[in-house]
């Protein structure tokens, strides 16, 4: 850590919150197309015959962004973030159970019947697997004109020179009208899978993972005629990806999604360059450098991903973020509270270390727990110290839950106590306390490393 | 957190003069009914005790096939080997018998493939399975076994491993799923691990880990052969690397060199991939790709007459090292300068090069 990071760290913190409340928790477009408002999908849990209602897993919780005209947005996050749960309720493929859907001005949770269909010719979706988005036995040149004629489109010679052109337009010829889709290797089905988004002139396209079946350079080839269909016909794209690469070459900006809610998003270049949320910070670190001399990769305070049913209170990135807020009364250094934050989330999480074998045979005693999680001897906050020493001693007599709750209570952070509001940072809104200058506790500057 | 402790390793201390594994022009077919496909056309690499190679290269480059070839699990016919010789720690893995085979197979050369739930058996527990591995290669009593199967399960970064290891494949995530593979191949302890493609279906962060699970093998002192589409994979794990492309390497060199100075135009058409959105959409996938002379250089902007000539043009020295590419611009008569200049817009974005525009 050196003292400009520190720096810039005391800045981002003292800068002033976003001026309208209102508006902090996206970025509002000054010619949005669409605009997504506290979209929620919560699938229930039921149990028993009467199928009562146990629980709800919240696959969306409260999603807002906009996408303006001609403009592409990516979304980004680890899978069973709801990437695809949020863009298919967009697309009303999934019904929401809350929020709202503006597109081009009309609520689409309100669109039934005909309206409903006009909708859905003007946003198309591409799907990740070209393979399993054709049938095997129908020409492809049909495959593409079916849109044309579920759509009311009855005459046969203007259906086909509309999806010859198209064959053209993403680089196949004419003729492979008339072929089965098995006759085409994966980048080419997938342009045949842009043809048939495109018949219909969309105004939006949801491409769901479009380029990550595909590899080197056909992918880059996919994404370039991705991009120039956009340009030329001045389309707006949700895409949603994994592959931060693919995002930052197509998109002008980004939503990164955590446990059903975004909690960073901006134009590309300043998150991808200098992101705000540890999320973002971990997620982005987490791909490999081009540069092999540069092999350090992030660690997350544990691997566990929580439960959508029972996301975590407060900020759901607490129980992983290397960077959660100590409350001032605990006195520790930066790196000595990392640790013994990781402790608490690494027992609660039921992911001791491997060299932590509470299940296994042999007997453990204080001095293994503590070396295999890099705990000091001693800690300088007695408070910590001592249920800390209580939660050692109860994983050594096996009873892991109640380690958990000795630690639940004994090692209280700033981030579980209350939920973080989106504010506008540096050019982009994010949701962490970190930022958050009205939030007590003590931010530690900069224990995450800088993204490379 | 997962990293395994490096002293339960086998120290491998016999390193002889000879590498641990050496492919002389290995060239293997694929019979089908459009013709004969050259999967695999003349590759020659080696691999050392304790080192990583990677081979890089888009679908259909021969990467897979190559590494199939080597211990011969590629599905014969319509794959036939045809030429060749392996020599693995001194001895020829080639033209021996299925008996033989099956002894280097899982004992001393272990595979795992991309997607780890193949790989596992949905009814057995994940224990029985590396018991089973380990039984296999060797005659243990059950419970002696099940210990080493546990402890596995830990080497690989597996929490409270001697309660999961009664528990079923579908109740492991993906990335646990690949680490319960990789236990299974570490069964037999073998000297060489073929990885295809290991952290391809899984998040960047599970990637992360399973990279980390790679490289403390590897600093154990196991010799690693790593298949990958992914530049950004092959940068953090490899030592050396192989660049594929139609069956043949086009470019070899140790890691460093290599993604600094990217040479032969087909491995800069790689690296360019990962930098801007290409703008070649008539690209057809369609276009033949030779089976003689340079196999790129009909997609190659440099491409010259030269490059149709003999079987595939010689390797000549690049860089640093033992770098060295597979293109006729760097033989005694050519001028790579060209080459090398219309890189200079090609090379891989580092830290300094990400700036924020405030």
């Amino acid at each position: 850590m050196t003292d400009a990071d520190t720096d810039t760290a005391t800045q981002s913190r003292s800068e002033p919150r976003g001026v309208e409340d209102d508006d902090t928790a996206y970025e509002p477009s000054p010619d949005p197309l669409l605009q997504v408002r506290d979209l929620e999908l919560h699938y229930p849990i039921t149990k028993g015959f009467l199928r009562r209602e146990v629980g709800r897993v919240r696959a969306v919780d409260g999603v807002s962004f906009d996408i303006g005209r001609g403009e592409a947005l990516g979304l980004v996050g680890e899978s069973g973030s709801g990437k695809t749960t949020t863009a298919l309720s967009i697309l009303r493929l999934e019904e929401p159970t809350g929020g709202n859907v503006i597109f081009d001005g009309e609520s689409v949770r309100d669109l039934a019947g005909g309206d409903l269909r006009a909708f859905r010719r003007r946003a198309q979706l591409i799907v990740q697997d070209p393979n399993e988005a054709f049938n095997p036995r129908m020409k492809v040149g049909k495959a593409v004109a079916e849109p044309l004629a579920l759509h009311g489109m009855t005459d046969e010679d203007r259906r086909r020179r509309i999806v010859e052109d198209l064959l053209e337009r993403v680089g196949l010829s004419a003729n492979d009208a008339g072929r089965y889709p098995h006759e085409f290797s994966g980048g080419e089905k997938q342009r045949i899978a842009i043809a048939r988004a495109l018949v219909l002139n969309p105004d939006l396209i949801v491409a769901d993972e479009p380029t990550s079946a595909l590899d080197g350079r056909v992918r880059a080839d996919i994404l370039g005629l991705l991009d120039d269909i956009r340009r030329e016909f001045d389309i707006s794209v949700l895409f949603i990806s994994h592959d931060i690469d693919v995002v930052r070459r197509f998109c002008d900006r980004v939503a990164v999604m955590y446990l059903g809610e975004i909690v960073e998003q901006g134009r590309i270049d300043r998150v991808l360059s200098a992101p705000k949320h540890p999320y973002t910070q971990v997620l982005l670190g987490s791909v490999p450098s081009l540069d092999p001399t540069d092999r350090t990769l992030p660690s997350p305070l544990t691997d566990t991903i929580p439960d959508p049913a029972d996301p975590p209170a407060g900020c759901r990135f607490h129980t992983r973020c290397p960077a959660v807020i100590r409350p001032e009364e605990i006195d520790l250094e930066p790196e000595q509270w990392q640790r013994v934050a990781a402790f608490r989330f690494t027992v609660q999480a039921g992911e001791l270390p491997e060299s932590i074998d509470i299940t296994g045979s042999g007997p453990i005693d204080e001095s293994t727990v503590r070396d295999a999680l890099d705990l000091p001897e001693r800690l300088p906050d007695q408070g910590i110290d001592d249920g800390v020493a209580s939660a050692i001693e109860a994983i050594a007599s096996g009873e892991l839950e109640r380690a958990g709750e000795i630690l639940e209570e004994g090692v209280p952070t700033v981030c579980e106590q209350s939920v973080p509001e989106s504010i506008t940072v540096d050019g982009r809104t994010v949701a962490c306390h970190r930022h958050d200058e009205t939030m007590p506790g003590v931010a530690d500057p900069e224990i995450m490393k800088p993204f490379r | 957190m997962t990293t395994p402790n490096p002293s339960t390793q086998t120290t491998r201390t016999d390193s002889q003069d000879h590498p641990l594994l050496a492919v002389e022009g290995l060239t293997t077919h694929i019979e089908t009914e459009g013709g004969t496909i050259h999967a695999v056309d003349g590759v020659s690499f080696q691999v050392d005790r304790g080192e990583t190679v990677c081979i890089v290269g888009e679908s259909g480059s021969g990467k897979s096939v190559t590494c199939e070839s080597l211990t011969e699990i590629v599905p014969q016919p319509p794959a036939s080997i045809v030429d060749g010789s392996i020599q693995f720690d001194g001895e020829p893995l080639h033209d021996v018998d299925e008996a033989f085979m099956r002894r280097i197979r899982g004992n001393r050369i272990a595979h795992i493939f991309q997607n780890p739930q193949q790989a596992l058996d949905p009814v057995y527990t994940v224990g029985d399975q590396i018991v089973e591995a380990i039984q296999i290669h060797e005659t243990v009593p059950e419970t002696t076994a099940r210990e080493r199967a546990i402890d596995l399960l830990r080497q690989v970064g597996i929490p409270s491993a001697s309660d999961r290891v009664d528990e079923y494949p579908h109740e492991f995530s993906g990335g646990m799923c690949q680490r319960v593979a990789i236990a299974i191949a570490l069964a037999a302890d073998p000297d060489l691990l073929i990885a295809d493609e290991p952290t391809t279906a899984v998040d960047v962060t599970v990637q992360a880990r399973l990279i980390e699970v790679l490289r403390s093998l590897a600093d154990g002192g196991m010799s690693v052969l790593l298949i990958t589409h992914d530049l950004r994979v092959v940068a953090a794990l490899a030592d050396r690397v192989l660049v594929m492309y139609g069956g043949t390497i086009v470019e070899r060199g140790p890691v460093s060199s290599v993604f600094t100075q990217p040479s032969h135009p087909y491995t800069q058409a790689l690296f360019d991939s990962y930098d801007e959105l290409s703008r070649r959409s008539d690209r057809s996938a369609r276009d033949e790709i030779p089976t003689n002379g340079c196999r790129f250089r009909n997609e190659c902007p440099h491409a010259v007459d030269a490059c149709a000539e003999d079987d595939q043009p010689a390797f000549h020295a690049v860089a640093r090292g033992d770098h060295s590419v597979s293109c006729v611009h760097y033989g005694p008569s050519g001028d790579p300068d060209a080459i090398l200049e219309a890189s200079r817009d090609a090379r891989p974005v580092t830290s300094a090069e990400v700036t924020d525009d405030d």
